[in-house]
C-alpha cells in the first residue's frame, strides 16, 4: 500500500468555478434555482409515493415465511453446527470476526478476537450482532442460524444476513438467503412462497400498483443481489393483484423461470408455465413456456410426461430453437 | 492572499459580510478547498457545484462566526460538511427509488491524472474497505489521511469530539492496515 496519500485533481474546473461564483455574486438567480422547485416537488411526491406503497404493504418487512423476530444490536443468535463445517460469522460493520471450524460429532473450534474457544461436538456458539448486523457464510456442511424460536438452516456456499431493527423500530429482521452456486441443496429449500392463485373465473382484480416492466426490474435487481426469494415474493406479489393481461403472462413467464432455475423449484415453476398457456399470451411466450414446461417436468423426474410435453411441443412448434437442445434438459 | 498570510487574511474576512471583492476572493482562494472536502463527505459530480454554492454562501453571511482567521480552513471543512449532510439526509429517502449511490467512487474520480498505477490500485483497494465503514468513520479518515487536515481540524469539520475523531478514525485505520497485510502477503 502507498505510504503517501494519493494527489487528487481541483473539484471544480475553471468553468464550474466561474459558474457558482456567478450564482454567488447574483443570489437573485440562486433563489431560483431549478433544484429547489424540483427538490420541494419530487418531495411531496415521494411522500405520497411511500404512503401509497406503505398502504400496499410493499414496504412491509420482508417475509418468507421465517423472519426472524425484531432484534436490536447486542441481540444474540445461536448459531449450531448441524453437519461437519467450515464456517464464517463477521460483524457486518468489520468489527469482528469468527471462524468456526470442526466436526459436529467431535470437537469444535471457533477462532475469536480473544483467541481460540474450543468445544465438545454438537457444539452452539453464541453470537452478539453489531449494529451493522451479523453475517454467517458457511464454506462447507451446513448450520442452523438460531433467534428465539425461529431458525434458518444455511447449506455450503450460502450465507444468512441478519440486520438489526432501526431505532424506530419499524424493520424487522431480514434474514436474506443467497442461494448456492452449485449443486442443488440435499436439504429442501425453503417451502416457495403461497402462490396466489389468480382467479380463472376471471373477475378482474384492481390495477396492480405497479407495471410488468417495473416489478421485472425490481426482480432483476433482487436476482443480481442474490435475492431470488426477494425476486420470487415480489412477482407473486404482483401477479396475485394484477388483471391477466399480455405483460400478465410475460411476468408469469419470468417467475416460472426463476423457480425453475434460481429457486430449483420446478412444481412450483411448472404451475406458472400452465398459467402462461392459459392465458392469451404472446406466441413467444407461450412457446417459451411450453418448452420450460418441459424442462420442469425433467427436473421433477417425470420422464414420461416430459417425453409427451416434447412431443406436443415439436408439434406445435415445428421450427423452434428449443428443440435441438431440450433432449438435453435444458436450452439456456 | 492564503490562509497563513495572517493579516491581510483578517482584514479579508472582516470585509466579506459586506464586500463583494472580499467574498471573490475567499471564495477564488478556498474553492478547491470546499470542493475536495465535498468530494471526500461524499457527494457526487452532479450536486457538487450546489454544495460548494451553498457552503460558500453561508460562510459570507455568518463570516461573524468564525472565532479567529486560523480556524478558517476547518470552519469552511465544517460549512461544507454540514451542506453535505443536510443532501445525504435528502438522498437517503430517494435511495428507496434509485437504490444505493456508490460514494467511493467520487475519490477515484479526484484522482491526477498523472497517479502511478499502484497509487491507484491503492486507493480502489482502500475505497472498497471505505465503503464498509460508516459514513461518519469514512469522511474522518479521508479528511485526515487523505486531506491532510488535523485531528483538531477533523473534529471541528465533522461536529465530534476528538475522542470520538480518534476512536473511529482508529477503527478505519485497523480495516486499512489489515487490507495492507493481505495485500502484502
Amino acid at each position: 500500500m502507498s505510504p503517501t496519500p494519493p494527489r487528487f485533481v481541483p473539484a471544480l474546473d475553471a468553468k464550474a468555478i466561474d459558474r457558482v461564483w456567478s450564482r454567488l455574486a447574483n443570489p437573485s438567480r440562486a433563489a431560483a434555482r431549478p433544484w429547489l422547485w424540483v427538490s420541494l416537488v419530487a418531495a411531496v411526491c415521494s411522500a405520497l409515493a411511500v404512503g401509497v406503497v406503505a398502504a400496499r404493504g410493499l414496504v412491509a418487512p420482508f417475509t418468507d415465511g421465517s423472519v426472524f423476530e425484531p432484534m436490536t444490536a447486542g441481540s444474540e443468535v445461536t448459531v449450531v453446527a448441524s453437519t461437519a463445517t467450515h464456517v464464517v460469522a463477521r460483524q457486518v460493520d468489520g468489527s469482528t470476526r469468527y471462524r468456526l471450524a470442526g466436526d459436529v460429532a467431535r470437537q469444535w473450534s471457533i477462532e475469536t478476537p480473544h483467541g481460540m474457544l474450543e468445544s465438545q461436538g454438537g457444539a452452539a456458539f453464541t453470537l452478539k450482532v453489531s449494529s451493522e448486523g451479523l453475517e454467517v457464510e458457511v464454506e462447507t456442511g451446513s448450520v442452523l442460524v438460531h433467534r428465539g424460536t425461529v431458525s434458518r438452516t444455511a447449506l455450503a456456499g450460502e450465507s444468512i444476513r441478519l440486520e438489526p431493527v432501526r431505532p424506530d423500530g419499524q424493520e424487522a429482521i431480514r434474514p436474506a438467503l443467497s442461494p448456492a452456486p452449485s449443486p442443488p441443496p440435499v436439504e429442501q429449500p425453503p417451502a416457495p412462497a403461497p402462490l396466489v392463485a389468480p382467479s380463472r373465473a376471471g373477475s378482474p382484480r384492481p390495477p396492480a400498483p405497479m407495471t410488468a416492466s417495473e416489478i421485472l426490474v425490481q426482480a432483476e435487481a433482487a436476482l443480481a443481489a442474490h435475492q431470488p426469494d426477494v425476486a420470487s415474493l415480489r412477482l407473486t406479489r404482483w401477479l396475485g393483484a394484477a388483471p391477466r393481461t399480455n405483460e400478465w403472462a410475460v411476468v408469469a413467464l419470468r417467475l416460472g423461470t426463476i423457480e425453475l432455475e434460481h429457486r430449483r423449484s420446478p412444481r412450483v415453476a411448472l404451475e406458472w408455465f400452465d398459467e402462461v398457456q392459459t392465458v392469451g399470451a404472446p406466441p413467444s411466450a407461450i412457446e417459451d413456456a411450453a418448452a420450460l414446461r418441459v424442462v420442469a417436468l425433467q427436473a421433477l423426474g417425470r420422464p414420461e410426461e416430459a417425453e409427451q410435453a416434447l412431443t406436443v411441443f415439436g408439434a406445435q412448434f415445428p421450427e423452434s430453437a428449443w428443440l435441438p437442445t431440450l433432449g438435453q434438459g435444458s436450452k439456456r | 492572499m492564503r490562509a497563513d498570510d495572517a493579516t491581510p487574511l483578517k482584514v479579508l474576512l472582516a470585509s466579506v459580510g459586506t464586500e463583494r471583492w472580499a467574498q471573490e476572493k475567499l471564495y477564488r482562494d478556498w474553492v478547491d478547498w470546499v470542493g475536495q472536502v465535498a468530494r471526500s463527505a461524499g457527494v457526487t459530480s452532479s450536486e457538487l457545484e450546489d454544495v460548494v454554492h451553498d457552503a460558500f454562501m453561508t460562510a459570507f453571511t455568518s463570516i461573524s462566526a468564525l472565532e479567529s482567521p486560523t480556524a478558517l480552513r476547518a470552519w469552511l471543512a465544517r460549512l461544507t460538511v454540514r451542506q453535505v449532510a443536510r443532501r445525504r439526509r435528502w438522498r437517503t429517502w430517494l435511495t428507496l427509488f434509485t437504490g444505493p449511490q456508490d460514494e467511493t467512487r467520487a475519490w477515484e474520480e479526484l484522482l491526477d491524472p498523472t497517479t502511478s498505477v499502484e497509487v491507484m490500485a491503492d486507493v480502489r483497494r482502500v475505497s472498497v474497505v471505505l465503503a464498509r465503514q460508516k459514513h461518519d468513520a469514512r469522511m474522518i479518515w479521508v479528511l485526515h489521511r487523505w486531506q491532510g487536515l488535523s485531528l483538531e481540524e477533523t473534529s471541528v469539520a465533522v461536529g465530534l469530539s476528538l475522542a470520538t475523531v480518534k476512536r473511529r478514525l482508529s477503527l478505519v485505520d485497523a480495516a486499512v492496515s489489515k487490507l495492507k497485510g493481505e495485500v502484502e502477503r
